[in-house]
């Protein structure tokens, strides 16, 4: 039997992650020998050892990630496009998925240069941080180009599973260990939820590719409708849509704040990418029930998400919150569904990314001597002890609320002009008027940096990597604030076109 | 009713049986474990109704086997004193899994009768030949499912660190 | 269909039969004289009555989940097997790939100490 011919440079991003994972762990295996971190060695030789390992995997880790990236553009450039897999197509590899991979590539990236001085100050420096965040990594390149139900369930259960672990990677925290397991039993229901939609979903249309699902569907048929109700909640419990969202606080909380930013970015670009592949591929004809449906569940999650946020005092928990309101705004874009909304939304996901990494690198900088200082308390009088890190957690802040001269403004004008266009005009009121409400709770930080007492006295520095970090984000949000269509440098790049030209493929 | 009818609907009313019984009216926590390796094999036994020989041995061999046996460690793992559930927790848990487990069966039969699913039987006449060997999977999974079967190594290579990582007693 | 299964059944029938029947021979033929020491169960100068509930560490949880993953990728070693002249090359190309990782994690937890008692 002859195997087809297969284009393996089209996986270059996956392999390149995956063999970085591998050779991660490798690395952490021979490193971390006994002589420099057993037993016998004492304690402050251990932990200067395990800081130089660290430094090393994350050195490796952004390697692997930054070529990744590069195969990525690079692909996005030539126009790349290619079913993918040995005798059937089971990953396709287009503007889209290399777009979204570039971005989940960003945002592991980001997740890696927080965890640096993160990790050694929460005492909780090991190797094998980096090879699980990298294999989840790799699960989301599967997911972003899934266009098989087969390949999408992998995806998910190698995007999620190290997660799980990273959640609960803080061992000596209860909170740690909370999240993991919360985060495990809801993810597990949620497969098996995902699941059953898949074999309902098969058992109508007789097909697990998104093609031969639409196929299918042409005869229509109440099964193949309560599966896809099904697969929509089961990829609705991944990017925290209500009502599939209680997890979303408790994990966000709990697990360590690098982790947080990790699986707040990519797992949500990752989601929603594979959900609009979804969406747009096996159901082509079934525009208005779904987009009922979607509606629905952005109009819940943007009044649950921000109204619930008011309430909060952890910020952690308050931005959980937050991060379910976005991903009802996002779910708008679903609803409206033209192509116009597609674009929106990707560029939405990309200025999400700045905003959100950017405000948890804050929460990260304050960590110190084992401990998170993450109350709304820990933040009182931070302008006057650390007057930078106060004003970009101002501008991130900002941002996620969208208030003019950001990016996020920008991005969720972009998303209200494509909702009012596909006629989705209650869910724009929706988002509008929900969007005041989150004024209250995002500015309430800024606040009590800028007004109130210093009453903690946390000394810690901004590392090096973490001031990188802050100063990328701050730089795109104002960038992408105003330049969003113009192109002031000459660099023949819009970003909204590239978002443009991503959504395009799907049709 | 042919007698391979008979055979599924007895193993159907088991497994669902017993699943029931897991979370329900079984006593002891133990016991409760028992009940879902009925389950297991009762599904084992509705694969080999379809023609999926290897897929039931497996079932048989990982998930009776070996997953529950990986239960049952982590219930004496966790010893619970009082031996399981007291009677109010078990009607509880009656209570939402009949619920649950009813309202979701109930609805799919219900939309599949009205979409007429029940009149054709799609699967009989259109299986191949050595439908469900272990030589047919074998050359579908080294064929056409290639890369699937590549990922499946990644994802349990994601669960040996994340069990080493969680369940390691010393990780310094 | 089901004929193809009347040998297995039959021998599980045969089985069940056998069992039964020694035990019966057993009840009706053997001789009972009992006392207290005979009544009570051998394990061994083991004491027999203890609490069934005794707490488990956890490693035995970390051997037998390893288990099961090595238990999972032993199922995919024997479909390849079997058609180890259909596939040929690609199946053995596919087969090596997905051993590296399994092979990394072997190595990974040897190293961190998970196998030692």
């Amino acid at each position: 039997m002859e195997a087809e011919a297969f284009d393996v440079a089209a996986l270059a991003p996956l392999g390149f992650v995956a063999i970085g994972a591998l050779v991660t762990l490798m690395l952490e295996v021979v490193l971390s020998r006994r002589a420099f971190v057993g037993e016998g060695v004492d304690p402050e030789t251990r932990l200067v050892a395990r800081a130089r390992i660290g430094i090393v995997l994350a050195f490796a880790s952004s390697a692997a990630i930054v070529l990744a990236m590069y195969a990525a553009i690079y692909q996005f450039e030539l126009g790349f496009e290619t079913a993918f897999g040995p005798g059937r197509p089971m990953l396709q590899l287009d503007a889209l998925s290399t777009f979204a991979t570039a971005l989940i590539g960003l945002g592991a990236l980001l997740s890696v240069w927080l965890s640096i001085t993160y990790l050694p100050a929460l005492r909780i420096n090991h190797g094998e941080y980096y090879a699980l965040l990298l294999l989840s990594t790799a699960g989301m390149f599967v997911l972003v180009s899934a266009v098989d139900l087969i390949s999408l369930y992998l995806g998910l259960e190698l995007t999620s599973l190290p997660i799980y672990a990273l959640a609960g990677f803080n061992r000596r925290r209860l909170r740690s260990n909370e999240a993991a397991l919360k985060y495990f039993l809801m993810g597990a229901v949620a497969s098996a939820v995902l699941l059953y939609g898949m074999a309902l979903l098969y058992g109508a249309t007789g097909h697990t590719d998104f093609t031969g699902i639409s196929q299918g569907f042409a005869g229509g048929g109440g099964l193949a409708l309560s599966g896809l109700a099904l697969v929509i909640a089961g990829l609705a419990f991944k990017v925290s849509v209500v009502p599939f969202h209680q997890w979303t606080p408790d994990v966000y909380e709990g697990a360590p704040t690098s982790v947080t930013a990790f699986m707040a970015v990519t797992v949500k670009t990752a989601g929603f990418v594979v959900l609009m592949r979804f969406l747009v591929l096996a159901l082509p004809e079934m525009g208005e029930k779904v987009s009922v449906l979607l509606g629905v569940l952005a109009g819940l999650s943007m009044l649950i998400g921000n109204l619930m946020a008011v309430v909060q005092d952890n910020v952690k928990r308050m931005l959980a919150y937050s991060a379910v309101a976005h991903a009802g705004y996002l779910m708008v874009g679903f609803a409206a569904g033209t192509p116009e909304a597609w674009t929106a939304v990707l560029f939405y996901l990309f200025v999400y990314l700045f905003m959100t990494v950017g405000v948890f690198c804050v929460v990260i900088a304050l960590a110190q001597g084992g401990r998170e200082w993450d109350s709304i308390e820990d933040f009182a009088g931070l302008a006057s002890q650390r007057p930078a890190l106060a004003a970009v957690m101002t501008l991130f802040l900002l941002s996620l609320a969208g208030i003019p001269g950001t990016a996020g403004f920008m991005a969720k004008f972009y998303l209200v002009v494509a909702a009012v266009d596909a006629g989705q005009i209650a869910l724009v009121l929706i988002l509008v008027g929900t969007s005041m409400v989150s004024f209250f709770y995002y500015l309430r930080l800024p606040v009590v940096m800028y007004m109130q007492k210093r009453r903690q006295d946390p000394d810690a520095e901004t590392s090096s990597s973490e001031i990188v970090v802050l100063a990328l984000c701050a730089a795109a949000i104002l960038y992408f604030a105003f330049f969003a269509q113009a192109d002031p440098f000459g660099t023949g790049v819009r970003a909204l076109d590239v978002a443009g030209r991503a959504a395009d493929f799907l049709h | 009713m042919s007698f391979e009818m008979f055979l599924f609907y007895a193993f159907a009313f088991l497994a669902v049986f017993s699943a029931v019984a897991m979370i329900g009216f079984v006593r002891h926590i133990v016991a409760a474990a028992m009940s879902l390796v009925v389950t297991m094999v009762s599904l084992a036994g509705i694969y080999v109704l379809m023609h999926a020989e290897l897929i039931a041995a497996i079932q048989i061999l990982v998930y009776a086997g070996a997953i529950v046996v990986l239960f049952l460690f982590v219930i004496m793992l966790l010893d619970l004193r009082d031996g399981g559930l007291g009677p109010a927790a078990r009607g509880q848990n009656l209570v939402k899994a009949v619920g649950v487990g009813g309202t979701v069966t109930i609805g799919t039969l219900v939309v599949a009768s009205v979409s007429g699913v029940f009149s054709v039987n799609p699967l009989v006449e259109s299986l191949p030949e050595g439908f469900g060997e272990h030589r047919a999977l074998g050359i579908a999974l080294f064929t056409d499912y290639a890369l699937a079967v590549e990922l499946v190594g990644l994802v349990l290579l994601a669960s040996i660190v994340g069990a080493v990582i969680l369940a390691k007693r010393k990780i310094d | 269909m089901l004929s193809e299964y009347l040998g297995v059944l039959l021998m599980l029938g045969i089985a069940v039969a056998l069992t039964v029947g020694m035990l019966l021979v057993h009840v009706y033929l053997g001789p009972k004289r009992s006392f207290d020491k005979k009544l009570a169960p051998f394990e061994c100068g083991e004491e027999p009555i203890v609490s069934p509930r005794q707490r488990h560490a956890v490693k035995f949880y970390l051997v037998a989940i390893l288990f099961v993953v090595f238990d999972v990728e032993a199922v995919f070693f024997y479909p390849w097997g079997a058609t180890f002249l259909e596939t040929g090359l690609p199946g053995l190309t596919t087969i090596a790939i997905f051993s590296v990782p399994l092979v990394v994690g072997l190595v990974y937890e040897w190293s961190k100490g998970a196998l030692e008692w």
